[in-house]
């Protein structure tokens, strides 16, 4: 599934977090945030786990098809296809999101398990092909002269764009445009249609086992409606009116938008779009009160340009919000350091300003005035000055200050190779980025 | 889990998982579902075809009209030729699935046709020379040139000429009739047996099967269909 990427500004997924949430409950005086369920890895692989148990049995089974391999190949095939399907789920992020607004995690488990899902996919069809004695050929070469092998040939098509979303996000990824990618990330959903269909009509143990069969529809159904939610939900998002835009420094514009029904927390992000049927975009919430929406949008492609283009008054879809990122600085005892590279600052204004023991670095050609809300804590780092090292920004935190890192890739990934060097334990670092 | 194991370390280790597993698969099992070479051919091998046509009786059509069921675990036909105590001759035709191998995992394809023809050890050779795609409905002739599953003629008698078809699962057809070699010409019609008789209600697969033997009719080489591994 498309993951959530910042275009310019926002939307980003985070790294590593610790602690957990109980809704509505008090620490220290601060107010839990609500909502915010981060996504526990546990349970998530205990739910893969038993969606996946009745698969097992089969393999108890293996007369039924015919023996060891060619009931092996059955099961293998049926657990591709249950990865397919859990990865549709989590990457579909407006279902996914009624479990857990933890996109950062939820993605990981996405990309884990597709890569490693691939294992599963790709052996099924070698398997089936030994088991009944056909050469290489027999994966690809399409057949639609009969029912069985129309069914088998439904399978080779599913093959072939497995194969096309699978190395286009793993070995092809790095040479791969992102908005190919994207579109090549589509196809899992048709790739998913296809192997419901071409296991349903190939038979072998769903046609034995009629209990199988049954969760085996059920698993299509749930898919189904999946895929029609995601197709219906860009109707379902809420409509801001976009009430002011602000042009400052740096080729960001500041939007605000007013409209109900969306409350995030500091750091979570939004999707947003201007008409229905266009592609969203991810920006992370600078400001939320009273019916505000503030996002801060660095200028980056299309999709920028046409939010600058918007007359004030013009209607902004938004659907979140997204995202964990801040969570443990909003629960914890821990001071804040927030450390921010150029326009990966907008998660963590809001923090800062609600957070009197936050300091904010930031890494940036153009310092935002941030100074009369936040005075000495907003400590600007910008070419011809004082450089952003780790040093520097561990020089005068609290011992037990919690760290908080986000901005473009190559900035988190050096920022947060650095702290670890100058000692910063791995559970008080937190890092978000702008892309997957 | 870092990009870097997700895209490049990951893939990797599958690749190579895949690569490992489905070789191990085959050295397991590919090789060892290879059928035995039990058919041993006859003295001396295979005859030549120019012999061969030279020495046959004639030649003998079987005739069919096939309706494709439209659902899976169907469709797969056998015709094939015993001599008039039920020894096995030779197979005319197989669908490529279940004479390829497809009976390991439907155990339930064609059974008479398999257990009659010893198909489970049928050598490379006898696959080939029976193995075609599934065809289409309509009605069908399959020659039989009077030659065994080793190429040599036979003598001349009455032979049966059998039909096999898959309705639904282990519900089958199987058709029977008999046809004379010799110097005069023949035909028959075959009758029909329902495997179990509540088979019938799953449809009619085959229908019309009758032979009839052209005495001293050469095979005529544009007859022979090419062997296939497809369907």
């Amino acid at each position: 599934m498309p993951s959530p990427h910042a275009n310019g500004a926002g939307g980003r997924l985070s790294r590593r977090a610790g602690g957990r949430l109980s809704r509505g409950a008090r620490r220290g005086g601060r107010r839990r945030p609500r909502g915010v369920r981060p996504l526990r890895s546990r349970r998530l692989v205990a739910a893969i786990g038993l969606t996946a148990l009745p698969f097992a049995y089969p393999l108890f089974r293996l007369d039924l098809v015919g023996g060891p391999l060619p009931g092996t190949a059955g099961v293998i095939g049926m657990l591709g296809a249950l990865a397919l399907w859990w990865q549709v789920l989590l990457g579909a992020r407006q279902v996914s999101g009624w479990f857990s607004a933890d996109r950062g995690r939820i993605v990981t488990a996405h990309a884990w398990l597709g890569a490693s899902g691939g294992f599963l996919v790709l052996l099924h069809p070698l398997l089936e092909m030994v088991a009944d004695r056909h050469g290489l050929p027999y994966l690809v070469l399409p057949d639609f002269t009969w029912v069985e092998s129309t069914y088998t040939s439904l399978g080779r098509l599913a093959l072939l764009l497995f194969v096309l979303l699978w190395l286009s996000s793993t070995l092809l990824r790095a040479i791969t445009r992102h908005r190919l990618w994207q579109r090549v990330h589509y196809l899992s959903y048709p790739l998913v249609g296809l192997v419901f269909l071409h296991a349903y009509g190939i038979g072998t143990f769903l046609a034995e086992l009629p209990w199988l069969r049954a969760y085996w529809l059920a698993l299509a159904a749930a898919f189904a409606g999946v895929a029609g939610w995601r197709l219906v939900s860009p109707l379902r998002a809420r409509r801001y009116r976009l009430a002011g835009a602000e042009r400052v420094a740096g080729g960001v514009t500041v939007y605000s938008l007013r409209g109900r029904g969306i409350r995030p927390l500091p750091g979570q992000f939004c999707h947003l779009r201007t008409t229905t049927m266009e592609r969203s975009h991810p920006f992370s919430v600078v400001r939320a009160q009273d019916g505000e929406l503030v996002f801060a949008v660095k200028d980056a492609g299309p999709f920028t340009a046409r939010l600058r283009a918007l007359p004030v008054g013009a209607t902004v879809l938004v659907d979140g919000p997204y995202g964990t990122f801040t969570r443990e600085a909003q629960l914890g005892e821990r001071p804040p350091v927030l450390v921010a590279g150029g326009i990966g600052v907008t998660p963590f204004v809001e923090l800062a300003v609600r957070r009197p023991d936050a300091v904010l670095f930031h890494a940036t050609r153009h310092p935002m005035d941030l100074t009369r809300h936040l005075g000495p804590r907003y400590r600007p780092a910008h070419p011809g000055g004082e450089r952003l090292t780790a040093a520097r920004i561990t020089r005068d935190a609290p011992g037990d200050a919690a760290y908080f890192v986000c901005g473009g890739p190559g900035f988190v990934a050096g920022m947060v190779k650095e702290l670890r060097a100058h000692g910063v334990p791995a559970g008080r670092l937190f890092s978000e980025r702008f892309e997957w | 889990m870092p990009d870097r194991s997700i895209r490049l370390v990951v893939p990797i280790v599958v690749i190579s998982g895949v690569a490992a597993a489905a070789t191990g698969a085959e050295l397991l099992y590919g090789r060892s579902a290879t059928p035995p070479a039990v058919a041993a051919p006859a003295p001396g091998g295979p005859v030549p075809a120019e012999e061969r046509a030279a020495e046959t009786l004639g030649l003998v059509r079987v005739d069919y009209r096939l309706t494709r069921l439209p659902q899976h675990a169907s469709n797969q036909l056998a015709v094939w030729i015993e001599d008039a105590d039920g020894r096995y001759v030779r197979t005319l035709f197989a669908t490529s699935y279940t004479a390829n191998g497809g009976y390991v995992r439907r155990p339930m394809s064609l059974p008479l046709w398999r257990e009659k023809a010893s198909w489970e050890a049928a050598t490379e050779a006898e696959v080939q020379s029976a193995s075609r795609p599934a065809q289409e409905s309509g009605a069908h002739s399959l020659y039989w040139d009077g030659t065994d599953r080793n190429g040599r003629p036979v003598p001349a008698g009455t032979y049966l000429y059998r039909v096999e078809g898959n309705l639904l699962w282990e519900n089958r057809v199987l058709f029977t009739g008999s046809i004379t070699l010799g110097e005069a010409a023949d035909s028959s019609a075959a009758r029909a047996e329902y495997l179990p008789e509540a088979a019938r209600a799953e449809g009619e697969m085959i229908a019309d099967v009758r032979a009839a033997f052209l005495p001293g009719e050469p095979l005529d080489p544009a007859l022979v269909t090419t062997f296939t591994r497809g369907s």
